[in-house]
């Protein structure tokens, strides 16, 4: 049996640009004008940091940027997760 | 990252990526940590420096070169008004909570018995034995309405807002039994 908190999705806000930096350094994505999450911001980190803004991740996104840290993750996530749709091309040790 | 060495009384905590995080159950303290680590404790830490150049200098001199992080303990009752002023000089928080940083100790108390709500202090230990309180961070567990507002644009400062919902008797965090229920079922969303 497992305890503890079952996390579905992490949302924060950075101070400084480098805190913004270091988010999407650990997997973060940025929530852009129309909700979305985009990995790039389309703005310099300084301006970004400057106004409300969201970094996030979540379970159902992690499939989707497998190209960030996430890779290294993914077999622990493999069980809990769909697989996503690119998966076949991936090496095994990967999904 | 800036979490890769984050000291837990003694400990050194390996870091994990968010992703990572979100793969399998997470203990209080390593939740809390972690996420803090990786979105909220450079700025808390930092918040006793006045500026990036400051800032940046101590992480390197500190963080890069393997001394001990600031120890992470249980945030004390009668720590909450040594925060608020720490809050209030802060060079970037401050003005983001304006007026309402005169709340945060009435939200804090409203929060302070939620199961969903954790908090840590941050503290810097001298030579001479003391401790010298840094700052703090919390992290919540929010509900969906709450999070379906924070990614809705336009996007907000979350801490001011949520400290304006307290005062307004709305609270934007799970209570006891719902976060029970919610672990079970989907899945909790954090916020820090």
């Amino acid at each position: 049996m497992l305890r503890g908190y079952r996390l579905k999705e992490i949302i924060g806000q950075a101070k400084f640009p480098e805190e913004l930096l270091a988010a999407f350094y650990s997997g973060g994505l940025l929530l852009g004008p129309d909700g979305l999450p985009q990995k790039d911001a389309p703005e310099s980190a300084d301006k970004v940091a400057s106004k409300p803004h969201v970094i996030t991740m979540s379970r159902n996104l992690v499939p989707h940027y497998l190209g960030t840290v996430s890779c290294l993750y993914t077999r622990s996530l493999s069980s809990a997760l769909p697989a996503p749709s690119n998966a076949f091309s991936m090496p095994r040790f990967l999904v | 990252m800036f979490s890769q060495r984050l000291n837990y009384n003694g400990v050194t905590i390996p870091s994990l990526s968010l992703p990572a995080m979100l793969s399998r159950p997470q203990s209080v303290s390593v939740v809390a940590l972690q996420v803090l680590g990786d979105l909220g404790i450079s700025g808390i830490y930092w918040s006793t420096c006045y500026n990036t150049t400051a800032l940046l200098e101590y992480q390197y001199t500190h963080f890069l070169h393997g001394d001990p992080w600031p120890f992470v303990t249980a945030l004390l009752w009668e720590d909450i008004r040594a925060c608020i002023r720490i809050l209030a000089k802060h060079p970037i928080l401050a003005s983001r909570f304006g007026t309402t940083a005169n709340l945060v100790g009435s939200a804090l108390a409203s929060a302070w018995t939620l199961d969903s709500v954790m908090s840590k202090a941050f503290e810097e230990r001298l030579p001479d034995g003391h401790a010298r309180l840094l700052g703090a961070g919390v992290v919540g567990f929010v509900s969906d309405a709450f999070l379906a507002c924070l990614k809705t644009p336009p996007y907000f400062w979350i801490g001011p807002e949520v400290t304006r919902l307290f005062a307004a008797g709305q609270c934007p965090f799970l209570s006891n039994d719902q976060l029970k229920t919610a672990n079970s079922v989907g899945g909790l969303s954090a916020v820090t």
